[in-house]
């Protein structure tokens, strides 16, 4: 698997407006507060400011490499194709995780936009087509964890979502990140059954969760496109978060103040977080999360803390409470 | 005639449901051999395993209302085989048939679960059904089938007589622990648990009505549902004595 070069960033990208404010705001806060855990956006700047470029800690935004070890699985192939492409939580198509492969290739995924807005200075709209002029390609292959249990390893293309987030410029104001997935019930059948979840699917992240490095734009599987039950033409992956949090087809990216009512917190919000941050030691209450099956292998496997990217992703949570970022 | 021709090959009938029921488990074997289990191995088994002890437990289940059903249908017919419809020990024999399958399948579900899914670990086993009530739910369910799997032989009926009736009424409260073991397993908003839910409302309210009067059961077993002496028209029925 080779790595194609990035294209060259210019240095607004690089650095966001709204990081060197809070830089300028924030510099010399040596200790985070209670007031500013309780403020995840400012918490983040704070972090931002503190021991950077240390490889792992306080990582913020594009400005930072990823080593090798976050962008590959090491000692480990990645789940056969039509295992990833065969077995897919969608619900827009159908609760049957066997039957999405056949639904979804109703979908028509051309033309398509990319809407950013809200709290930001540049609102944009981007042609799918232009991605890869705009923002590269590159691969990572991550592990996947579904919050039932099941876990796969995926080799996606596609560009950092800081890219495409830096390009829009966040203001000071934006706290957090809402994705919404296409709604088109004409398309989409399990859309046009009542019940159960609020369409369109919505997600969110904490700004800087959605900041971070590794948190990806994909747009290919295995070299090719992305597969539409995987979530053609876009979709995000934060690899450290349960599967929900990786939300398919994605048409439009809001920068928020407030944090956002989304899809399976507003359907289960006993049983799904807005968090949903892997965790062994977490269970879901009904079962545990102690361990996964890996595609293809009949015996489970110990879960591991923060879906094993706790080294690039533990310190966003420092001073949290574990529970609470189910 | 039909009537006739079931009775007269009730056997027959018992070995093919016999080898029918052998079907789900001989196919998992099948494909856990050819490991063509698909994506997710453990999920295919204990999917299989569960459903198909549910869906014998709701088999075995409806054996009375549909005795009572064909014992309703021949005075309503008035058919010459009112009296077989309602007494054909093949069909209890079945029953016991469909709830041995059922308990065989529970216990390889669970058998499954504990080798797979926890290792083999007894203490990471207790940790997780005291923490998690659906699992608690399903071993109070498969504890509460071995009674009654172990006391379906025919020298166990004698030996218990008439507490082997009241024994067995355990079922009831196991079949509503299997179905909410399963909706406690399903997914928020997943209705895959609705058909099986609605049947065993079906069959657990055929025994409500009976016990409430509602509805004429075709006799306790090994009781005769009375049947029309030949040529009455005046509608009287005979009745055995104590029967409902
Ligand atoms: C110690 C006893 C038991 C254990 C540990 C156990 C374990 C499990 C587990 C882990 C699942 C979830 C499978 C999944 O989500 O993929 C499950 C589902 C299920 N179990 Fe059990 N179970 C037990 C007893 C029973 C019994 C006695 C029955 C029925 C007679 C039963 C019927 C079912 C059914 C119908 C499902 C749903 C299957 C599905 O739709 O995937 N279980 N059980």
């Amino acid at each position: 698997m080779f790595l194609r070069r990035r294209p060259d960033v210019r240095a607004s990208e690089l650095s966001p407006e709204w990081v060197m404010q809070g830089r300028r705001r924030l510099v010399g806060a040596s200790a985070i507060g209670g007031g500013a855990l309780l403020l995840p956006g400012v918490a983040s700047l704070a972090r931002a400011v503190g021991p950077s470029s240390t490889g792992t800690e306080g990582i913020l935004g594009c400005s930072v490499a990823l080593p090798e070890s976050a962008r590959t699985v090491a000692g480990e192939a990645p789940t056969p194709l039509a295992d990833i492409s065969g077995y897919n939580n969608y619900y827009e198509f159908s609760s049957d995780k066997r039957a999405v492969r056949v639904l979804a290739q109703a979908l028509t995924v051309s033309p398509w936009t990319i809407t950013v807005d809200g709290e930001v200075e540049q609102p944009l709209t981007v042609d799918i087509d232009d991605l890869q002029r705009l923002f590269g390609s590159e691969e990572r292959t991550y592990r996947l964890r579904c919050v039932e249990g099941w876990s796969l390893v995926a080799p996606w293309s596609g560009f950092g979502l800081c890219r495409l987030l830096g390009r829009a410029r966040p203001t000071s104001r934006a706290r957090f990140v809402e994705f919404t997935s296409l709604h088109r019930p004409s398309e989409m059948i399990g859309q046009r059954v009542a019940g159960g979840l609020q369409w369109p699917y919505r997600e969110a992240l904490r700004i800087d969760e959605a900041m971070h490095p590794l948190t990806f734009a994909a747009t290919g599987l295995y070299g090719a496109p992305l597969p539409r039950q995987n979530g053609a033409p876009l979709r995000i992956v934060v690899p450290w978060k349960y599967g929900f949090k990786s939300p398919k087809a994605i048409t439009r990216i809001r920068l928020v103040n407030e944090r956002p009512r989304t899809s399976w917190v507003a359907a289960a919000p006993s049983e799904y977080g807005f968090y949903g941050n892997v965790n062994p030691d977490v269970a879901h209450p009904r079962w545990s999360q102690a361990r996964e099956n890996r595609i293809g292998e009949l015996r489970k496997r110990p879960t591991l803390f923060l879906n094993g990217y706790a080294a690039q992703v533990a310190s966003l949570y420092a001073g949290l409470d574990p529970a609470t970022l189910f | 005639m039909l009537a006739a021709w079931l009775d007269a090959h009730g056997r027959a009938l018992w070995w093919v449901a016999c080898v029918g029921c052998a079907v789900p488990g001989l196919w998992l074997a099948f494909c856990t051999a050819g490991q063509v289990l698909g994506p997710n191995p453990l999920e295919s088994l204990l999917h299989v395993t569960g459903e198909t002890a549910r869906t014998l437990l709701l088999v075995a289940l409806s054996i009375t209302p549909l005795r009572d059903a064909a014992g309703w249908l021949s005075r309503r017919v008035r058919s010459r085989h009112g009296k077989r419809l309602s007494d054909w020990n093949w069909l209890v024999r079945m029953r016991r048939m469909f709830g041995l399958w059922c308990f065989a399948y529970a216990f390889a579900h669970a058998a499954l679960f504990f080798e797979f899914d926890l290792g083999r670990d007894l203490s990471v086993a207790w940790a997780e059904l005291v923490e998690k009530p659906y699992l608690m739910v399903g071993a109070i369910a498969l504890v509460g089938l071995l009674p009654l799997a172990v006391t379906s032989t025919r020298s166990m009926m004698v030996l218990l007589g008439r507490h082997w009736a009241l024994l067995h009424r355990l079922v009831y409260p196991v079949s509503l622990l299997v179905l909410a073991h399963e909706w406690m397993t399903m997914k928020a908003g997943s209705w895959d648990a609705v058909p099986a839910t609605l049947v065993l409302c079906i069959l657990l309210g055929h025994r409500l009505l009976v016990s409430a009067g509602r509805i004429r059961a075709a006799g306790h077993d090994g009781v005769e549902v009375p049947e029309r002496l030949p040529g009455d028209r005046s509608g009287q029925e005979l009745r055995a004595p104590g029967t409902r």
